[in-house]
């Protein structure tokens, strides 16, 4: 009875949360249904140009501003609960950002997971550093030639053996991969790092140490 | 009287009976569980056994395949059939690397194996772009065709005695790691003895990486006067600057942190020159108030005020609130490619956290650039008759471990914008990219 009650309050909890988490502002990245009710109103009404795409980018950015000027309203370029009831637009939460419009490949998806995976307790830097191994390793002749052959190069990565790699990376996973595929390469060129408190491997410490980052030392 | 201690009072004979019977349920339920257990484990074994055969036979037909089809480049009468056996390879190659990387094997036990691999692929990918634009096979390349063509074979002979030996059911990836390794690495390794390998592609072994040819000959300075440097280059508000230790990566650095405003950096100085070649930042930054433009101008003027001289905008591109900033170097009004500085702007408040200078520190050196060959006109005439051309100017591409000076053509077809490179001397098209608007930014492809 007890747990039923406890199960009934948590499904109530969920269903008071969820208009909340979904009354979600537009801003630049936005997309879906919401975004194109607001295009469509600037449009008609001459602050923007061309079609309601449902895409929120610079251009719809720069309408909303300028909307919000007219309107007497503060011109940040987003449409919160004040700028749409201006507009007449209800939000109805059919849009996305963030965290899902923010990975931007699927290499770059897989990449956040494993940066997530090896390197979720290290500074930042360690973070782009785990990810710049991985595409080092791509650039080299004696691995796989993509990030995905890389990964999951049997015995490469032990989050690959045990599961932690299909957890759902946080935002600093997810841009310290992109970082990493930007260029930043904090470890130049290095292809192995291993935690010297964390690994009775004798082959990996015969390697050349080029930095230490955080737990770990990265070599080539 | 002791009969009663034998002989359990009825109450607690009924309780025994309904134990009995629960435990016994219970043994038939565990038994029956561990059944299905073991039925799904044999299924998951069978299916993870397949995946392995499948790999290795896959690896032995297609290293196989590349060692035959470099016997027939050796006679090919004709550059066509020629092309279309090197671009077969290729595709071999590459079906063969990920069939590899498949198998249980450590990956010391097949870098070698998967650099040959590569290697083959890669030359057979150079040698089909120089018939392409013209060239001849040469008596390198010829040497080098007999020599991939034997080691593909000597190696697909011995993958194919493991197949053998693992089908027999010999356990050939079990045991310890360090001894089952290298009892395999014989037969998973490549011909102790083939030669180096000098091609103009990636994956060559001539390919020398890693100069800083901006450093050479700069003084060397002390963790004292580099701290100086990077304070001097993030600007006044710097705080808390801690140098952390030092590093080759892989020109000797001095590595640090440092707070700026309310962000957290981290930055590595040359020891050579005491030059920035990076900066990270810790942290997202806050709400977006500038547009992309501005941040751009704010990168633009960061670069000017610290003597990187005039740049061209390359691309840029925006993620949680962090706009990233490509520059080109600029010489006598010619883009240098290779010669990049990534610059990352807050868009909360212009302040400048990042920064990745490795292109520009390996290459920035004073080119001499020749008088192209071609006219802009002519450039312009060279490129695929789908695309409508809007301009054109001269720049240097990377091309491999050298340089070409190139026409890049600004062209559309339908909707889609796309960039050509025409070399200036030759008039071969070096690379075609695409470029993507998206709403982060526009990205090349």
């Amino acid at each position: 009875m007890k747990a039923r009650r406890g199960a009934a309050l948590l499904a109530a909890l969920a269903l008071a949360l969820l208009p909340v988490a979904l009354a979600a502002v537009l801003e630049v990245g936005s997309r879906g249904d919401d975004v194109t009710a607001v295009q469509k109103k600037l449009i008609q009404w001459g602050y923007l140009k061309g079609t309601a795409d449902g895409r929120y980018g610079e251009n719809t950015r720069a309408a909303v501003s300028a909307f919000q000027r007219k309107n007497g309203l503060a011109a940040d370029g987003r449409v919160g609960p004040a700028t749409a009831k201006a507009m007449g637009v209800t939000l109805t939460g059919g849009s996305s950002v963030a965290a899902s419009a923010a990975i931007i490949s699927a290499d770059h998806r897989l990449l956040s997971r494993l940066v997530y995976a090896e390197a979720r307790g290290e500074t930042y830097k360690g973070q782009v550093a785990v990810a710049a191994v991985v595409l080092n390793r791509v650039a080299s002749a004696s691995f796989p030639n993509t990030i995905s052959g890389v990964i999951f190069q049997s015995g490469a990565f032990s989050c690959v053996s045990n599961g932690s790699i299909n957890n759902t990376p946080d935002s600093s996973a997810i841009r310290a991969a992109l970082d990493a595929l930007n260029g930043w390469d904090p470890t130049g060129g290095c292809l192995y790092y291993y935690n010297p408190k964390g690994t009775d491997d004798a082959w990996i410490r015969t390697r050349t140490v080029k930095t230490v980052i955080g737990n770990h030392q990265f070599a080539v | 009287m002791n009969e009663t201690y034998y002989i359990a009072p009825a109450r607690t004979r009924d309780w025994a009976r309904v134990l009995n019977g629960a435990l016994a349920a219970l043994l038939a339920g565990v038994l029956a569980f561990a059944w299905a257990q073991t039925t799904r484990l044999t299924e998951a074994n069978a299916r993870l056994n397949a995946v392995v055969q499948k790999a290795f036979y896959e690896t032995c037909e297609l290293t196989e395949g590349v060692s035959v089809n470099f016997r027939k480049a050796l006679v090919a009468g004709e550059p066509g059939q020629l092309q279309t056996l090197l671009n077969e390879i290729a595709l071999q190659t590459q079906g063969a690397l990920s069939n590899l990387a498949l198998l249980p094997l450590g990956q010391e036990t097949v870098s070698g194996t998967l650099k040959f691999i590569n290697q083959a692929g890669d030359f057979a990918t150079a040698l089909s772009a120089r018939l392409g634009n013209g060239g001849e096979v040469t008596a390198e390349d010829t040497a080098a065709m007999e020599q991939l063509s034997e080691t593909a074979a000597a190696f697909s002979v011995r993958m194919g005695r493991l197949l053998d030996r693992y089908e027999k059911g010999e356990a050939v990836f079990d045991g310890p790691d360090a001894t089952g390794e290298e009892s395999l690495y014989p037969i998973t390794g490549p011909a102790a003895d083939y030669p180096a390998l000098l091609y103009d592609g990636p994956f060559s072994d001539g390919r020398t990486n890693g100069e800083f040819k901006t450093l050479a000959g700069l003084a060397e300075i002390d963790e004292a006067r580099a701290r100086q440097a990077l304070t001097a280059f993030v600007g006044q508000q710097a705080a808390e600057v801690t140098f952390t230790g030092e590093s080759e990566i892989p020109v000797g650095c001095y590595e640090y942190t440092l707070r700026l405003g309310a962000y957290r950096l981290s930055a590595g100085v040359t020891k050579a020159g005491g030059e920035v070649l990076y900066m990270l930042c810790d942290s997202a930054a806050g709400e977006v108030v500038l547009s992309d433009a501005q941040a751009v101008d704010a990168a633009r003027a960061f670069l000017l005020a610290r003597g990187f001289g005039e740049m061209e905008l390359s691309y840029s591109s925006r993620f949680e609130g962090i706009l990233t900033a490509n520059f080109a170097a600029v010489q006598d009004g010619v883009v240098l490619y290779p010669d990049l500085v990534k610059v990352q702007v807050s868009l909360a408040d212009g302040t400048v956290v990042g920064l990745e200078a490795a292109g520009y520190l390996m290459n920035h050196v004073r080119r001499e650039i020749a008088l192209p060959k071609l006219t802009e006109a002519d450039a312009l005439a060279r490129i695929g008759g789908a695309l409508n051309p809007l301009g054109a100017r001269l720049c240097v591409i990377p091309d491999n471990d050298a340089e070409a000076l190139c026409y890049e053509v600004h062209a559309t077809s339908g909707s889609d914008t796309f960039l050509a490179y025409i070399d200036a001397m030759t008039g071969v098209e070096r690379r075609l990219m695409q470029v993507v608007e998206s709403d982060g930014g526009a990205k090349v492809m």
